[in-house]
């Protein structure tokens, strides 16, 4: 059951350059538009189309602290609903709503865990309009394979994912700011490189 | 091990473990490899991302309607100001018409009794149609069901106890008997339509929804994890198509009376059916009434095949076949004697 869910992910690596999600962006930018002129139902879909997405993302970049990325999400959403006079109109919405998500995702996790130098961490990692991109397509893969599941078979994953989501939480209470960080320092390191290597200028350290 | 590929990894549950840190043996397992074998290291990383979003996903699917719920109150406060002045005068005019209506619509004593039929023996509570062609059924509850070939039907046990309520795969036209105290409930996989002494056509495939409404009102809901989400309320003459792979997921039309009856009535097979399930038949296909004068007629049985004719070729074969007569009172009301 589980390896049949899995194996289509397997099959499906070959698919990355071409995100279907582009195929639905004249819908999104119209809903986008209606948000940023104020209409509530646009604020709903929005919030109803993206909240899995933006999740799943959260999760991504917090190593799993579900309930940090739940909280969090709905102040965003709350956040950018409040700031809509100020925002573009005409811009890639997806990519807009994962990055800025990220950055105030990271910025109040480091303002939480006390944390003084997460700043830097996030203007390292400036251009992840591209890492949305591709996580939009990873999501949309993962997405289509659950739903062609039946419930039965579902609900036997979720329980695992779930059971063993909370064994972990359990087991790592302890370290899971010291992992994150190294994760989020990791990840950074690994993209000053490749700017650095893009550039083509000295590495001075 | 040789040529390790993401979906190999991701199909063993000591990996998933090793990825959600559940079992010590199986993440030291682990760890240890990846160490041994650092070409795959990529691979793993891979699989690993993939293992946990799924985990993420079903999460993020299981907080979600509640996640709505909170935006909804939020949205709902924060707009409350600007609107509690605008609704308070409707409201109260709906308010005072409800109570009106509740008084005016009061069940009178005799209703109090649940108007279903004493059923004698167990009730049929599976019904699928091979026939080949639409084939009609009564429900315990004296409702009436069209199916269309290959459809079926499955009632609660439950049925006429508390809700009348059944799951359906396929096509099937219900004309609902009105009874106030039982709701008429009709699921198709995660949605549920419920009937309000009505007449409608639904369809339930592979997470596909369509309701054509006729007569009445119907309500559909959507159910996700336990907790039900309105989609629509209809109208008569009222359709709702819901494809989850289409990209304009839910569309509300309306249809022509005709759409329908051409579908009822596109095919009838009788086999030495009883005259009085044909006559039913003939009512929902036609939309009509039907009265016979003899009631030594409904214990005869009748054969036939129709396809797509008109309610007068298929009355002209019947009567003939009885030795009777028919005549049209009005538009909609049909004698046999």
């Amino acid at each position: 059951m589980l390896s049949a869910l899995l194996y289509i992910f397997g099959l499906n690596q070959n698919t990355r350059e071409t995100p279907a999600w582009r195929c639905g962006m004249p819908d999104e930018r119209d809903i986008w538009m209606k948000f940023c002129a104020g209409e509530q139902a646009a604020f709903r879909e929005l919030y109803d189309t993206y909240y899995s997405r933006m999740f799943v993302w959260g999760c991504k970049w917090l190593d799993g602290d579900t309930a940090f990325v739940k909280d969090h999400l709905h102040d965003f959403f709350i956040y950018i609903w409040e700031k809509r006079a100020n925002l573009s109109s005409d811009i890639n919405v997806s990519a807009y709503l994962l990055t800025a998500f990220k950055r105030r995702l990271i910025e109040q996790w480091g303002r939480e865990k006390k944390l003084t130098d997460v700043s830097s961490l996030i203007n390292l990692s400036a251009d992840t309009r591209e890492d949305a991109d591709i996580f939009t397509a990873q999501f949309n893969r993962i997405q289509q394979a659950l739903q062609t599941l039946t419930p039965a078979q579902r609900e036997v994953i979720e329980l695992r994912f779930l059971q063993n989501m909370s064994l972990q939480q359990i087991a790592d209470a302890k370290n899971t700011s010291l992992r994150t960080v190294y994760n989020l320092t990791h990840r950074a390191i690994i993209q000053l490189r490749q700017e650095v290597g893009k550039k083509n200028i000295f590495f001075l350290w | 091990m040789a040529n390790i590929s993401v979906d190999q990894l991701i199909g063993q549950p000591s990996f998933i473990n090793y990825c959600f840190h559940a079992n010590e043996d199986d993440v030291n397992y682990w760890t240890n490899w990846v160490a041994a074998h650092p070409e795959y290291a990529a691979i793993v990383e891979e699989a690993t991302d993939m293992v946990k979003a799924a985990g993420w996903l079903l999460v993020a699917e299981k907080e979600k309607p509640a996640a709505m719920a909170k935006m909804d109150a939020w949205l709902l406060e924060t707009s409350a100001p600007v609107r509690r002045m605008r609704w308070y005068y409707p409201a109260a005019a709906a308010a005072v018409l409800l109570l009106a209506a509740v008084w005016y619509f009061r069940p009178s004593p005799v209703q109090k009794q649940p108007n279903l039929p004493v059923v004698a023996a167990p009730a049929k509570l599976y019904y699928h149609n091979t026939s080949g062609a639409m084939q009609g059924f009564v429900l315990p509850d004296s409702s009436y069901v069209l199916l269309e070939n290959g459809t079926s039907l499955q009632l609660d046990s439950a049925f006429g106890r508390s809700t009348r309520s059944m799951a359906l795969n396929g096509t099937a036209y219900f004309k609902v008997s009105p009874d106030p105290l039982h709701r008429f409930q009709v699921t198709g996989g995660s949605y549920m339509v419920t009937a309000l002494g009505t007449a409608f056509r639904m369809t339930a495939t592979q997470g596909k929804l369509q309701v054509l409404l006729e007569t009445g009102k119907v309500m559909v809901e959507n159910s996700q994890n336990g907790i039900r989400r309105l989609v629509a309320y209809l109208q008569p003459t009222e359709s709702l198509l819901i494809d989850p792979s289409h990209q304009n997921k839910q569309q509300q039309h309306t249809f022509t009376a005709a759409t329908l009856n051409a579908w009822k009535a596109q095919e009838m097979v009788f086999d030495h059916t009883p005259v009085s399930e044909v006559l039913l038949q003939l009512e929902a296909s036609y939309n009509i009434q039907i009265q016979i004068k003899d009631s030594t007629l409904q214990k005869e049985v009748f054969s036939g095949r129709f396809k797509n004719d008109a309610l007068s070729a298929v009355l002209d074969v019947l009567c003939f076949t009885l030795n009777k007569q028919y005549q049209f009172i009005d538009s909609t009301n049909v004698i046999i004697q």
